[in-house]
């Protein structure tokens, strides 16, 4: 080959190139989500491209979700449908990136059943000013869990229900040296997750929960550090003694990645997991612990419940909260007019009901990964309790979605503010580079700042 | 009607025509570099909330004010100046000593030579999960700290707690260790080609004069290096100020607020709060810290006669 015919053919293949990729319309309804299991995505897709017809464009966004999406928006991207987290819902909603969906429910009277059927806090987190912008994706609630064995081990048949019964029970635990499935002895029986991350810290609201704390009036003014009892201030002492003065919360709480995976691979006796994560803890596929059981068992079955789940501890027993949280697909504001149909059509296939009437899609999601569903009728099936059963227990699941709450400020304009400000001043808490109080009313008089700004 | 004769449109043509060879370059920095940078500044002069876009409008001078009021700002700039200063000082040590090593012949020298690279090679964010693997939980190097921090213990009759990346002073001087690991072959390069440029004939000089080793590097190397050590100091403020990547990867910005460098705190205005007006300033602020040290330093390096023009 001559140097000009390398070049000829190089410029041809470039500006080939080029044309390959310039900008043509989709053919189909474009739809992008967060990578999570994306090859089961598309096998729920292809089951609705054969029942319909309609061909949708799907595209898994990997890396940081939340960056590369407000890229995508601010960049125009075409979208019609997208995944959306209840933590960035009002700041999408408020963007203008999202459409609402009032009028497709409305034409739609089939809808109404399945709006009914909703928890009513997966209901309200996909509520923005009054509009309806959402369907569900998944839902799910945070819950304590305990291994059984250890517990046992340390002589207990129960875990403790309230905070001090916790503390004098796990310094009775770590005394014992109980030992992980390796044989390496167990220093901190509790581990939580207080990270900081986009998602992080929602141990800290599921204790505060567990106590019935409500951190925020109707107003979403902060009512800590004097809240009812000082209970908010009461939760971070707990916290604080427990990793520095009782040594019985492991200090790596601060930096832990994935939880599941140090739940799985047996290493703690106490901790906060997503429920639908119990089903991975509990999955020998996964999970060293269940593994290890089934094996000292002779069984061949897919799941031991090594791990089981309890209501999460709090200042008095008679308390019974949790935080919950709602993922859900939305219409994005630059939905074109002649896919909109289509995309409300795909939108209720993935978020409510196929064209048989059934809830394929949440229904397949909690039979292949256990995720949590938002439609109240689902936990009376008998395939979902005969699942559940194989790794958690329906009644305690049953009990627990009653006592469910959404973070109380994640729909104020200045939620993102706010997080980016409160977790680093709870881990200076937790460091003792602060003292409970302190940190409390340093959140306290930011968030009264941010709701001046955004008055 | 003028009629321009073929000497003067050869004239004309041959003034032209390298404007017009230069012209795709030029639009293209224009338009990839001019553009944005200009942009950018404008965007920090306005109130730019994607949270509202229906509220934009020019402020001036107020989100460089906003940040310069706020202790966010001051405190990351109190990170970022030391994590800078210990990274700039411990790649230059480092690295000129690999470099002095590599300037002696020994078997395999090429090899060595071409490991070095390996580290520099990493994208930042491979080398934080790297790190994160090796300081995490059940790390290598987090075992050797727990372990002697468990002799210490032992030797002086002492308590320690050994929190590992729970700790500020561990999780801070950990980024800072794993940014120089990834920084040290770059200046290793730099330095090695500025050792080989030494005329040999100062060091035989020097040796006849009976000069030990350490005199022969004081007096010889070490002045011969002052311009690379200036290259080096330069590039290794910017990247020190610029440290993002390993951050994000390796600690998130924590624990507390031990980590906040100026970097991860840009990316926070921007991405977290969406506030790229205020994104924009922060920007504009660490270019100008940055452009002010590497005055300072050549100023300084200047001054002292030890860098020439």
């Amino acid at each position: 080959m001559t140097r000009r015919t390398f070049l000829q053919s190089s410029t041809a293949a470039g500006l080939g190139l080029m044309a390959g990729c310039s900008p043509s319309p989709s053919p189909g309804v474009i739809f992008k989500g967060w990578v999570y299991e994306p090859g089961l995505v598309r096998e729920n897709l292809d089951y609705f491209e054969r029942q319909t017809g309609i061909k949708v464009d799907y595209n898994a966004v990997s890396g940081n979700y939340h960056d590369k999406m407000v890229a995508l928006h601010v960049g125009g991207a075409p979208m019609e449908c997208c995944y959306v987290r209840d933590d960035d819902f009002a700041e999408w909603v408020e963007a203008g990136w999202l459409r609402p969906c009032d009028d497709l429910l409305a034409a739609d009277p089939d809808t109404s059943e399945t709006t009914a059927d909703l928890f009513p806090y997966n209901l309200s987190s996909m509520t923005y000013g009054g509009k309806r912008y959402g369907l569900p994706y998944y839902t799910d609630f945070n819950i304590w869990i305990y291994n059984a064995s250890m517990l046992e081990a340390a002589g207990f048949d129960a875990p403790a229900r309230t905070l001090d019964e916790l503390t004098e029970q796990a310094i009775k635990v770590r005394e014992a040296r109980v030992r992980t499935p390796d044989g390496d002895v167990i220093e901190y029986p509790i581990m939580l997750n207080f990270r900081q991350s986009v998602l992080g810290f929602a141990d800290w609201w599921t204790l505060n929960y567990a106590s019935e704390i409500s951190l925020f009036d109707d107003d979403l003014n902060p009512t800590f550090p004097d809240d009812e009892d000082r209970r908010a201030e009461t939760i971070l002492q707990w916290l604080t003694d427990g990793i520095n003065r009782h040594r019985i919360i492991s200090p790596s709480s601060l930096t832990v990645g994935q939880m599941r995976d140090h739940v799985a691979g047996g290493r703690q006796v106490y901790g906060i997991l997503n429920k639908y994560d119990l089903e991975y803890a509990n999955n020998r596929r996964n999970s060293v612990a269940a593994d290890e059981e089934l094996k000292r068992r002779g069984s061949d079955a897919l799941h031991a419940k090594v791990y089981r789940m309890a209501p999460v501890p709090s200042i008095s027993a008679e308390q019974h909260g949790t935080l919950g949280w709602t993922r859900m697909y939305s219409l994005t504001s630059r939905c074109r007019e002649d896919r909109m149909q289509d995309a409300w059509a795909l939108m209720k296939f993935l978020g409510a009901k196929d064209a048989a009437g059934e809830y394929y899609t949440a229904r397949r999601w909690f039979r292949l990964r256990g995720l949590g569903f938002a439609y109240r009728s689902l936990l009376d099936d008998p395939e979902v309790i005969a699942q559940t059963e194989q790794w958690g227990e329906i009644d305690k699941i049953r009990e627990q979605a009653l006592h469910v709450r959404p973070r109380e400020n994640i729909k104020a304009p200045w939620f993102p503010d706010f997080k980016i400000y409160y977790q680093p001043e709870i881990q200076k808490v937790l460091l003792g580079q602060q003292s409970p109080r302190d940190g409390l009313a340093r959140i306290a008089r930011r968030c009264r700042q941010l709701i001046t700004e955004w008055s | 009607m003028t009629v321009i004769k073929p000497f003067h449109l050869m004239a004309r043509t041959r003034d032209v025509l390298p404007l017009l060879l230069n012209l795709p370059a030029v639009i293209l920095l224009l338009a990839f570099i001019a553009y944005p940078i200009g942009i950018s500044f404008w965007m920090s002069l306005h109130r730019y909330n994607l949270r509202r876009p229906d509220q934009v409008y020019f402020h001036g001078l107020e989100n460089y004010a906003n940040i310069l009021a706020s202790s966010e700002f001051w405190n990351a700039l109190w990170i970022s100046l030391y994590f800078t200063f210990m990274a700039v000082l411990l790649v230059i040590v480092i690295a000129m000593a690999i470099a002095l090593l590599l300037h002696e012949s020994f078997r395999g020298r090429g090899v060595v030579r071409a490991l070095l690279l390996i580290p520099w090679a990493i994208p930042g964010v491979v080398n934080g999960l790297m790190w994160v693997g090796l300081l995490g939980d059940y790390g290598a190097f987090n075992a050797m700290l727990e372990d002697s921090v468990a002799a210490i213990n032992y030797l002086f009759g002492i308590n320690i707690v050994y929190t590992g990346m729970a700790s500020p002073f561990v999780a801070l001087n950990a980024a800072i260790g794993a940014h120089v690991w990834r920084s040290v072959p770059f200046a290793c390069i730099i330095f090695l080609a500025a050792i080989q440029a030494i005329p040999t004939e100062q060091y035989r000089a020097a040796r006849v004069d009976g000069a030990t080793s350490w005199n022969r590097f004081r007096f010889i190397t070490l002045p011969w290096l002052y311009h690379a050590v200036l290259v080096v100091a330069i590039f290794e403020t910017m990247n020190g100020f610029r440290a993002f990547d390993l951050i994000y990867a390796l600690t998130g910005g924590g624990p507390g607020d031990a980590t906040h460098v100026i970097a991860w705190q840009t990316y926070k205005e921007a991405f977290a709060r969406l506030d790229f007006g205020g994104a924009n300033a922060y920007s504009y602020l660490i270019t100008l810290i940055t452009m002010t040290l590497a005055i300072i330093y050549i100023r300084l390096l200047y001054r002292r006669g030890l860098v020439q023009g």
